[in-house]
């Protein structure tokens, strides 16, 4: 492997969201498809030929299908012709350009909900060329570091972090020159860091090489300290050099992992860390090596930099145990004698059930159905990892819980979304948990219904902007919840168009609402991403509609842009 | 975190297991498909430091390995990260250490056994690439080499001259720097996308010949590129019929290696799995592969996550002849795979394909030593440490002349590798079907093979293994292997130089030792043969006592061309052709028991005439 941060970063963090995308009709292939999508793309206004414009459904997690795409004309025209009806994002492929972002947190691109055999024209991009970082990164007597990774932190006006996602700083590392080169930022202040930090996000598994301290451009250990980087449009930073202090060290972590009750030490099982916050409640990036602990029970964590991190049991199946993290602090000596306590966990057993459909092919899904335990608890908790399995006669079994308040959510299918699968409510003994099951230590709640609906209904909408026009970073974020219900809300983004749909529903009343957002324009990809988007400041517009089967509802809501706002949330 | 999304935590890789040779030991579903890059050591272990130098200890009880690690002129390398893995475990008992300011390194409190020892250094490769592993053990010192690699730079342009942005530019070594080809090539993960300016740069490349590929490799990432689907361009703009060589020595910048990028849409190969899977037998996902029928070269691969389905599709393939194969992850006892597919690509994509798998077999078995009785050991027979059982290590190896091809990428995912625990049992997995010859690594000088055995079918008589190998069918699993060790073994050490003066020898000599006792003549395990050294100079260990015919022998053509040719005497014809010129030659050593000749000269008289095989340029 090249670089020990490849893989860490890479698969340290993605992010899922629960909010249950709505089903696209992109595979509904049962009439021809007829639909198009027209649109142009400039650069600076010119028209910008042989952009390869990528056709992508709307929820594609990872179904790993290569784009639908097509090339853009001399006049920076394209046309995708035969489109079934359905969801997509419309995004040109220009990494190097800074292009608009109109959809979700980590795609930019235009969404188009796409009718049947509808023509939907001027889907426009009007994208600008990227900025450019570049620097060499070097030791104290000049010679090149190499596979150093870069983080960009982007700032205010302030110098206050804007917050970016995980996964930014895994693309940026330096070659065997010691130089790096980051393109396709968008136009703004950065502050440029090399080396080692816990806060990094990163944690390195059994790879112990030295490390270096995390160090800011030009040459300060103190980000307060640290020279902002100006990236203006399509302008070009360079000679961004950094040179590292001397390499430290890596340190190492050992101790054993023991039965709480009887002190025996356990061996054979999966060990990981993961960085701690200072209020130690949550656990930042985390991973294992896949080493197990030997007869004496005894582990060992390599490659440790200086920080705060947690040890603990991993299981990537279900298991009858949780463990306590053992916390320990590495500043400048290897941490010893360290103990992960084991306890036999709580469990909760029941049957889940499909309500609202006697179709014999839904009801056979019920065992592809994944669910997940969620231990509420303010202590620092070891991840779970091991999903709860259902077996096809619909009695599920969780075991390993750490005494607290366990909240189930249905997390989807595979990797993909259940489509129409959301759980309605968690029955124990006929009552309804609203906010989850109390387990106590050891204890096995029996007697569990877990009501899981499926619906085939609609909402479609359309949003109508008045008073103003919208900035090209604005997104309109719609959800519905379906009242009196405990589950997750359904939501979605409007598309270029204003118009969004929300499918997969149970009949019932919802509360549909339309919450505006802004995002910072980013490249499309391979370049820098996007930071997420933030909340505007305006106040939600919220509508109540009730769905039934078999009928599409309607909803038409009006953003007045002009309306004074006093929502502070 | 709001009452709307949450962020569910996924997995970090081992890097351990990346650093050696597990690249199917996935952590995370979703590594293989994010992650090519953790391939490329595993394919070659060409970015391992090699071993050059290795002392027994005479300490007892011993339980560090301690070495250093330096560059070409012998500078040491500091801060760089060192790899200590426990042979026949997976990821188990894996080290990782730093080396210091002087290159050193330490691993203390090693558990008993053998270990293999390698470095990663960014931008450097192995000075000689072990083509077999190297073992340690508890009290050797190891000196590991590295140098700087090769570099290959360039631009990738469309059609109209403009730069192509953000395609990834992978090496696909062909041959090594001696010319020998890299069997089961692997487009390497070692991957650049180009910059916005269309350049990329490749390297820490192992010295050796490449082809140079622009996007391919028919891996879908999570975040949609636009050149997912697309046949590879190889340099400098064509498919991989025509594509032009590059070669690239250690230390060397090759520039210019200038791609004009093609972006043709490739075939789609798709279909389901079946049989044996589930997460019941603790499988988390499969591996499709797709290699070239000629060449043995990897063409694509994808990453099948079983709790998203059992359908496997890959994109970007260009029209060709293919043999389709699958394999679970990891290298556990429960891995299956399938059989090869042949698949013709030709103007339209293939689909429904189903590809069915079945465990794969193992064989078990126990190592066995016999002491010599204290009274019958004399001074030479003295122990120079006390060697556990448990540093043994066997190999499965397949033996390819009677065996089906093993598609490339996913041979090399499992060692067939295990060592022996402290009873002497030992256990190789993930045997796909084939005839295997076992080989093995003894950890101490002083020991030699007597035999390897398997009870016959009718129960009375033992096969012998160590001559005829044996088959392995789908599922199977022997279980009932013996190996018998004896102490005592002998060693012959010495010179091979020409006949007369002022004549030269061949440019690669092998010495060969053939049994020759009447009764012995055509017993496998009693042939042993080493290559010399560029001064003549060679070394035969761990010899059964007796007496043989000392051959010196030029290498043959064909065996040069491969880069760990299996021993001439597993073949029979081979064995008798041996002994033929051995008698011919009647050059006769008798080694008794424990003894250790050191100072042996051969002169080598050059072999009856052979046939002139014109050399293949590839």
């Amino acid at each position: 492997m090249r670089t020990p941060y490849r893989s860490v970063v890479v698969a340290s963090m993605i992010v899922v969201s629960t909010i249950s995308i709505p089903s696209s009709m992109a595979q509904d292939s049962r009439k021809e498809p007829a639909g198009s999508i027209t649109g142009r793309v400039t650069v600076g206004g010119k028209p910008a030929a042989r952009v390869t414009v990528m056709l992508t459904p709307g929820d594609r997690g990872l179904q790993q299908t290569p784009a639908t795409r097509v090339t853009t004309d001399e006049d920076g025209r394209f046309k995708l012709n035969a489109v079934p009806a359905g969801s997509y994002t419309i995004l040109p492929y220009t990494p190097a350009l800074v292009v608009p972002a109109e959809t979700s947190f980590a795609q930019p691109g235009k969404s188009v909900s796409l009718g049947d055999g509808e023509e939907v024209d001027d889907i426009d991009f009007s994208l600008v060329k990227g900025g450019v970082i570049t620097g060499r990164v070097t030791d104290p007597e000049g010679r090149p570091i190499v596979e150093q990774h870069i983080t960009l932190i982007r700032i205010d006006e302030r110098g206050q972090r804007v917050p970016t996602p995980y996964f930014s700083p895994f693309m940026f590392s330096t070659d065997d020159r010691g130089i790096y080169r980051i393109y396709g930022l968008s136009p703004g202040r950065y502050r440029v860091a090399v080396g080692d930090s816990p806060e990094s996000g990163m944690v390195r598994i059994g790879f112990a090489g030295g490390t270096y301290a995390r160090t800011f451009y030009p040459d300060v250990s103190d980000e307060s300290k640290a020279t902002p980087v100006e990236v203006t449009g399509s302008g070009e930073a360079s000679g961004i050099d950094i040179k590292l202090g001397r390499a430290a060290k890596s340190y190492v972590a050992t101790g054993r992992i023991l039965d709480a009750d009887t002190g025996k030490p356990l061996g054979n099982l999966q060990y990981g860390h993961g960085a701690v916050n200072r209020d130690q409640k949550m656990m930042g990036s985390f991973g294992w090596s896949g080493n197990r602990t030997n007869n004496n029970g005894e582990f060992r964590i390599e490659g440790l930099s200086p920080g705060r991190y947690a040890a603990f049991v991993i299981a990537t199946e279900q298991v009858d145990f949780y463990s306590e993290p053992a916390v320990f602090e590495i500043s400048d000596s290897d941490a010893s004698a360290l103990e992960i306590k084991v306890r036999r966990g709580a469990s909760i057993a029941g049957v889940a059930v499909i309500e609202g459909t006697d179709d014999a092919d839904v009801l056979a899904r019920i065992s592809k159905l994944e669910l997940r335990a969620f231990a509420q608890s303010e202590d620092l908790a070891a991840p779970v990892m091991a999903p709860i399995r259902i077996n096809p006669d619909g009695s599920f079994q969780v075991t390993g819980l750490r005494p607290s308040k366990v909240r189930i959510l249905l997390t989807g299918i595979g990797y993909q979304p259940a489509k129409g699968f959301s759980l309605i409510r968690v029955e124990r003994e006929g009552v309804a948990q609203p906010g989850g099951i109390d387990v106590h230590a050891g204890e096995t709640v029996s007697g569990v219904r877990l009501v899981i609906g499926y619906g085939t209904c609609v909402i479609r909408g359309q949003v109508k902007v008045q008073g103003g026009e919208l900035t090209p970073e604005t997104r309109l974020r719609i959800t519905a919840r379906k009242i009196e219900s405990d589950g997750p809300p359904a939501g979605t983004v409007a598309d270029a168009r204003g118009r969004f749909s929300l499918e997969g529903l149970l009949p019932g009343e919802y509360e549909v609402t339309l919450s505006p957002m802004s995002v910072t324009p980013s490249s499309s990809a391979g370049g820098a991403p996007p930071p997420p988007g933030r909340v505007s400041n305006r106040k939600p517009v919220k509508q109540n509609v009730i769905v039934v089967n078999g009928v599409d509802a309607e909803v038409t809501l009006v953003l007045d842009l002009a309306a004074k706002d006093n929502g502070q949330n | 975190m709001n009452r709307f999304t949450f962020y569910a935590i996924v997995l970090v890789a081992t890097m351990v297991a990346a650093a050696s040779t597990q690249a199917s030991r996935a952590r995370s579903p979703i590594r293989p498909i994010l992650n090519p890059a953790s391939e490329q050591n595993e394919a070659s272990g060409q970015r391992s430091a090699s071993a050059d130098n290795k002392t027994d200890s005479t300490k007892r009880g011993a339980s560090s390995i301690t070495g250093r690690l330096v560059d070409d002129s012998g500078q040491p390398i500091p801060n760089a990260a060192i790899f200590v893995r426990k042979a026949g475990s997976s990821t188990n008992q894996s080290r990782s250490l730093g080396t210091d300011e002087d290159g050193r390194f330490r691993a203390d409190d090693l558990a008993p056994g053998a270990y293999s020892v390698s470095a990663f250094v960014p931008g450097y490769v192995t000075t000689t690439e072990a083509l077999e592993r190297q073992y340690y053990h508890a009290g050797d010192v190891v000196t590991l080499r590295m140098m700087k690699g090769g570099v290959i730079t360039g631009m990738v342009t469309n059609s109209a001259g403009e730069p192509v942005v953000g395609v990834r530019v992978s090496p696909l070594r062909l041959r090594d720097a001696e010319n020998r080809p890299i069997r089961g090539a692997v487009l390497s993960g070692n991957f650049k996308p180009t910059d916005d300016r269309g350049i990329y740069r490749m390297y820490g490349l192992a010295p050796g010949t490449y082809l140079v590929v622009a996007s391919g490799g028919g891996q879908i990432g999570f975040q949609a590129s636009g050149f997912d689907g697309d046949v590879p361009t190889y340099y400098p703009s064509t498919t991989r019929d025509a594509a032009v060589e590059v070669a690239v020595r250690s230390g060397e910048e090759i520039t210019g290696i200038d791609i004009r990028y093609r972006g043709d849409r490739g075939y789609i190969i798709s279909g389901t799995l079946s049989g044996s899977l589930g997460p019941e037998s603790g499988q988390r996902g499969v591996l499709v592969s797709l290699s070239h029928s000629a060449g043995n070269v990897l063409e694509s691969r994808s990453y099948v996550p079983l709790r998203a389905g059992r359908g496997f599709a890959l994109y970007g393939v260009p029209d060709g002849e293919y043999d389709l194969m699958a394999q679970t992850d990891g290298g556990t006892e429960s891995a299956a795979g399938s059989a090869p597919r042949h698949v013709i690509v030709k103007g339209s994509d293939v689909t429904g394909i189903e590809l069915s798998l079945a465990s794969f077999g193992s064989i078990s078995g126990r190592a066995v030593l016999e002491t010599i009785p204290d009274a019958e050991r004399t001074s030479e027979c003295k122990a120079r440490r006390i060697t556990p059982l448990d540093e043994l290590v066997l190999t499965a190896r397949r033996d390819e002349k009677s065996s089906a091809k093993d598609p490339a990428g996913l041979s090399l995912l499992a060692p067939n590798e295990g060592s022996t625990d402290e009873k002497g049992e030992f256990k190789l997995v993930s045997l796909a079907a084939g005839h295997y010859r076992i080989e093995t690594r003894l950890p101490a000088e002083d020991w030699f093979v007597r035999s390897i055995t398997k009870p016959g079918t009718t129960g009375s008589k033992q096969n012998d293994i160590a001559a005829a190998g044996l088959g392995v069918s789908t599922s199977q699993r022997i279980t009932d292997l013996t190996v018998t060790l004896a102490e005592g073994a002998a060693g012959l050490r010495g010179k091979v130089i020409p006949v007369s003066e002022g004549s030269r020898l061949p440019a690669q000599l092998r010495v060969h030792l053939v049994p020759a006792e009447q009764e012995s003549a055509d017993d496998a395990i009693r042939f042993s043969e080493a290559r010399t050294d560029s001064e003549g100079v060679f070394s035969l260990t761990n010899l059964t006592p007796g007496i043989y015919y000392v051959l010196a022998r030029a290498v043959a053509d064909e065996q040069l061309m491969e880069r760990n040719p299996p021993p001439l005497a597993w073949d029979a014809t081979a064995r008798a052709k041996l002994r033929r010129e051995a008698t011919a030659a009647k050059v006769l050593i008798d080694l008794q028991r424990c003894q250790r000749v050191t100072d042996y000269v051969l002169k080598y008289t050059s072999a009856p005439a052979r046939k002139a095989v014109p050399r293949k340029t590839p």
